[in-house]
């Protein structure tokens, strides 16, 4: 049926459309800084004009839905790319902590204790019984052996502090695991109940990159409006409402291996391929230990080697030689020790190569310095060390490229989403004045026809 | 296409702008509070290691420099010393050349003695606490006074004499040994006395082993290395001093080094012969494959002072090992435990130093230096070889000293120019070394210039790549404030803007 009463309907449509409209233009403007939060438009339509009447000459508008403007794929990639971000950022972070202790520019570092080394062994050779030449030589033997310590134990500690920041990682993916379950079972409820779900899929999303952060992660919408969370190869963490936990466990080395909380005797370290937790394994396992490793074998050739020359001489005492370094068959550098005997007794140091107190042994141990004992007969001990210190740095620079390169990907990646779902307030305002002069338009329809009714009924 | 452009991304592009800026801008500041390129490895990797090289090329070449110094101080004592010794040398040929009458000879036999006390403390002469001359046993004196049996130039007999024992008397005394009958030891006779020949003794057989006792412990003993018997006649000098060492071939009580396990002792055995080598030596035993018992633990001998070791000796040894197994001249040392418990740990070392007949107590080992990688200099000169007759000249110039000086005493004019020649001989060889001594000195002078001008080339790359071109990086740290200045305008700029301003 057409009429009056037919134009206050739609006019009333028209103040509900402008209404609602505003209300998300309102909810837009504030949450423009929301991160995560993505913008929304009420979608508009005019109402089929079948529904009104057979013969209907106008027709009212309604609101469809509330859109979430976002492009799913740009979403699935960024999940992605926080992977590959957070494994780059934790490596960079701790990278610049291996740096450090590295950090030889400043001419007091293991390299110059290790001149100092050599030359206090060359210095005992030109006056060998010489007690000062002795106390020096034990003094920077002891030095050196510190620094080995002390680069050792600050290895040691970044690893351990990894250790430390897995077990804390692992905890917090607990927690956005079961967030994300609990909001599926939210989002579910919600889409069956008909009811606005949007700020609910908004946290969802920012879960799901905040889990991709720590692992690198697969996940798959369902119809019903859960997602379906898995690790890279396939293992489920999140299933509808329900999320897997979880723990670590002690991998017989002082370390934590990840491992599921309902099957913690199988680690799922390999599993894991990107995101922070990688980026910490593969520090504390391969990388950080690697240098360790390499450490440790710098300062085991440097013990024996040092240890089977002084053998060969003789002490002021007219000893053989004992050890000069211990203790024997250290793991290297991390417990490396001047002898007790030499340190507490500098004459012990043998720098005779026979019984009647010449400089010879003390020459031949400084001799050590030139020869090539390491990477299978390529290197110097030196040669090595600052081989090491190169190859560092290499790594370091290369690991601030690529988390700058993956930061800058996210970039154009949020970017390419923002602009799509980010909130121009600009853009908005002018929503605002629209919405305000359909309002009034509405206002206005309203009253036409309420004075159209008046003159109808003043003819009454 | 056009594009959304939302607050986020406006101000996340400022914002990121600005740390760029602050970044670069902070960078510089390190750089020129640092002047130094490479503040971290990663800076520059190939850089960085560049410099660890250079460093220690730089702590090398200035401990090659240390280690030449050194050396050079030491050459420079050796030559003065060495000059000195010649110069006192030429002093003794001239008492012996003006020896013209019998009155004079008296006078310069005490020039000469006195000579030969200043040339002994000459050669004993110390570097710091390290003796010049005494090769690599720097801690003994090379050199001690000496009890020198001197042989009269008219002397059918023409093999070496030495002088043995200790000399136990408490004053300066003269023995003369007078041939009386023909013949090889265990033959010929002898009168004996020890007033300067006022009084003999009765002639009495010269004992087959050709060592004769003098008295006081001072011994004599005809050496069987000349080609004609002692012959009446022949006369022998022998002025003992208190305290004067003997020249015959000796070897020392053994001694253990300080940390071995074994308790008992060590000493020479009985079956020791007189010490045959032609050089002073010392031996020692060592005791490997974890040690053991007295008699049965596994060891090695060295003959070289410990420097090189023959191979392990397994065969059970009872109570002696022979360090030197010459016939005639084995030195031969015996090990007793303390009780039955007492064994011999792994590393146990004994040692006993043999000297070969003459003055020197020292070795014939070289001093050396590395002066640089992978060479060496020696740069001492022995005692052995510049003052002994095992040296250049061949002369024993402390045998040649009191010589002459004995010969001076008894008016032997023969004799007094035998050693006259001899002293030259010995002058000219010391010259020898003191002329190479300098060219040693010459050659580390270059060598040390050379280092100089190589630190220098070094130390001018290693500043080349670590420290910071200063006016470059002030250029640039301008212009980053410059842009700096410009993004903090910009900022502020464009992020008031807005459609804000122009709502009613």
């Amino acid at each position: 049926m057409s009429g009056i009463y037919q134009i206050l309907n739609t006019a009333k449509d028209a103040f509900l459309a402008s209404q609602v409209s505003m209300e998300v233009t309102s909810s837009n403007i504030a949450n423009a800084s929301t991160p995560g939060y993505v913008r929304q438009r009420a979608v508009l339509a005019a109402k089929s004009p079948g529904e009104v009447a057979e013969n209907a000459t106008q027709s009212g508008v309604e609101i469809t839905t509330i859109e979430r403007l976002y492009d799913r794929f740009i979403e699935f990639q960024m999940v992605g790319q926080s992977s590959q971000v957070g494994d780059a950022s934790i490596r960079k972070e701790t990278f610049d902590r291996v740096e450090a202790v590295f950090n030889e520019t400043d001419g007091s570092g293991l390299n110059d204790m290790m001149n100092r080394f050599w030359s206090a062994w060359e210095d005992l050779s030109a006056n060998p019984t010489g007690q000062v030449e002795r106390t020096a030589l034990a003094n920077a033997a002891g030095n050196l052996a510190t620094m080995f310590r002390e680069y050792a134990g600050e290895l040691y500690s970044v690893q351990t502090d990894l250790n430390a920041q897995i077990e804390a990682s692992v905890t917090q993916l607990n927690g956005t695991l079961s967030d994300i379950a609990d909001l599926n079972e939210k989002i579910v409820e919600g889409v069956s109940g008909g009811v606005n779900v949007n700020n609910l899929l908004d946290q969802r999303s920012e879960l799901l990159k905040k889990t991709a952060g720590l692992i690198d992660i697969q996940y798959v919408e369902e119809t019903g409006g859960a997602v379906n969370v898995f690790t890279a190869d396939g293992r489920a963490l999140v299933q509808g409402n329900s999320s897997w936990q979880l723990a670590v466990r002690d991998n017989g080395a002082g370390f934590y291996d990840v491992v599921y909380a309902d099957n913690p005797t199988v680690p799922i370290n390999d599993a894991i391929g990107s995101g922070k937790l990688s980026g910490m394994l593969g520090m504390r396992d391969t990388t950080v230990s690697g240098y360790l490793d390499e450490l440790d074998g710098l300062a085991r050739t440097l013990i024996d080697t040092v240890n089977a020359q002084h053998a060969l001489g003789y002490d002021n005492y007219r000893n053989v030689g004992g050890n000069f370094f211990e203790p024997l068959g250290s793991t290297g550098a991390r417990d490396m020790q001047v002898a007790a005997a030499i340190k507490d007794d500098p004459n012990r140091i043998a720098a005779a190569a026979t019984v009647s107190a010449d400089g010879d042994n003390a020459r031949a141990i400084c001799g050590i310095k030139d020869q090539v004992l390491m990477s299978g007969g390529l290197s110097t001990l030196g040669d090595f060390f600052a081989a090491l210190v190169g190859q560092i740095g290499q790594d370091v620079a290369e690991a601030g490229r690529t988390a700058t390169h993956e930061a800058s990907v996210m970039t154009q990646m949020t970017n390419a989403q923002e602009q799509r779902s980010g909130v121009s307030t600009d853009e908005e305002m002018m929503n605002l004045i629209k919405f305000q002069m359909g309002y009034s338009a509405a206002a206005k329809l309203a009253g036409a026809a309420d004075e159209m009714l008046q003159t109808l009924l003043d003819m009454v | 296409m056009l594009t959304r452009i939302t607050n986020n991304m406006r101000f996340t592009t400022i914002v990121d702008n600005l740390n760029r800026a602050q970044n670069n801008y902070s960078s510089l500041m390190e750089q020129m509070s640092s002047q130094k390129k490479i503040n971290r490895p990663s800076d520059d990797p190939v850089g960085a290691t560049r410099v660890l090289d250079y460093r220690s090329v730089r702590d090398s070449v200035a401990q090659y420099g240390r280690n030449i110094d050194n050396a050079d101080a030491w050459l420079q004592l050796t030559d003065t010393k060495l000059e000195n010794i010649g110069d006192l040398i030429a002093e003794a040929r001239e008492a012996g050349v003006n020896n013209q009458s019998s009155e004079t000879a008296q006078v310069l036999a005490q020039n000469v003695g006195s000579l030969l006390e200043e040339i002994l403390s000459l050669t004993n002469s110390k570097f710091g606490d390290r003796y010049l001359f005494s090769g690599s046993a720097t801690a003994g004196a090379p050199f001690e006074r000496i009890i020198l049996p001197v042989a009269n130039s008219a002397n059918g007999f023409d093999g070496c004499v030495y002088s043995g024992g200790t000399y136990t008397g408490t004053a300066d005394k003269s023995y003369t040994v007078r041939i009386a009958g023909s013949g090889a030891p265990g033959t010929a006779t002898y009168e004996l006395s020890d007033d300067g020949g006022t009084t003999w003794s009765a002639a009495a057989t010269v004992p087959a082993s050709g060592t004769l006792s003098l008295g006081d412990g001072l011994t004599v003993r005809f050496g069987d290395d000349g080609t004609t018997d002692l012959t009446a006649g022949d006369l022998f000098y022998v002025n003992a001093y208190t305290g004067g060492r003997t020249t015959d071939a000796r070897i020392d009580t053994p001694r253990a080094a300080a940390n071995n396990g074994f308790a008992g002792t060590v000493s020479l055995d009985a079956s020791s012969g007189t010490y045959g080598g032609d050089r002073n030596r010392t031996y020692a035993v060592k005791f490997v494959s974890g040690g053991g018992a007295v008699g049965e633990a596994d060891y090695r001998v060295s003959s070289d002072g410990g420097k090189t070791w023959g191979a392990i000796q397994t065969a059970s040894w009872g109570s002696t090992i022979t360090v030197d197994n010459r016939l005639g001249h084995e030195v031969v040392l015996s090990l007793t435990s303390s009780g039955p418990a007492d064994l011999l740990a792994d590393n146990d070392l004994f040692f006993v130093n043999a000297y070969a007949p003459g003055v020197y107590s020292g070795n014939g080992e070289d001093l050396t230096i590395a002066t640089g990688r992978g060479s060496q200099m020696t740069y001492n000169v022995t005692g052995e070889e510049a003052f002994t007759d095992r040296g250049r000249g061949a002369v024993d110039l402390f045998a040649a000293l009191e010589s002459l000086k004995t010969a001076l005493e008894n008016g032997d004019r023969e004799g007094v120019n035998a050693q006259v020649d001899r002293l030259t001989t010995a002058q000219d060889s010391i010259r020898q070394y003191v002329a190479e001594g300098g060219a040693r000195r010459s050659s580390l002078n270059i060598s040390k210039e050379n280092y100089q001008v190589l630190d220098d080339k070094i130390g001018g790359l290693l500043s080349e790549t670590e420290d910071v071109d200063l006016e470059q990086v002030i250029v640039e740290f301008k212009m980053q404030e410059t842009a700096l200045q410009a993004s903090y305008a910009m900022s502020v700029q464009i992020g008031k803007l807005s459609i804000l301003d122009y709502l009613g």
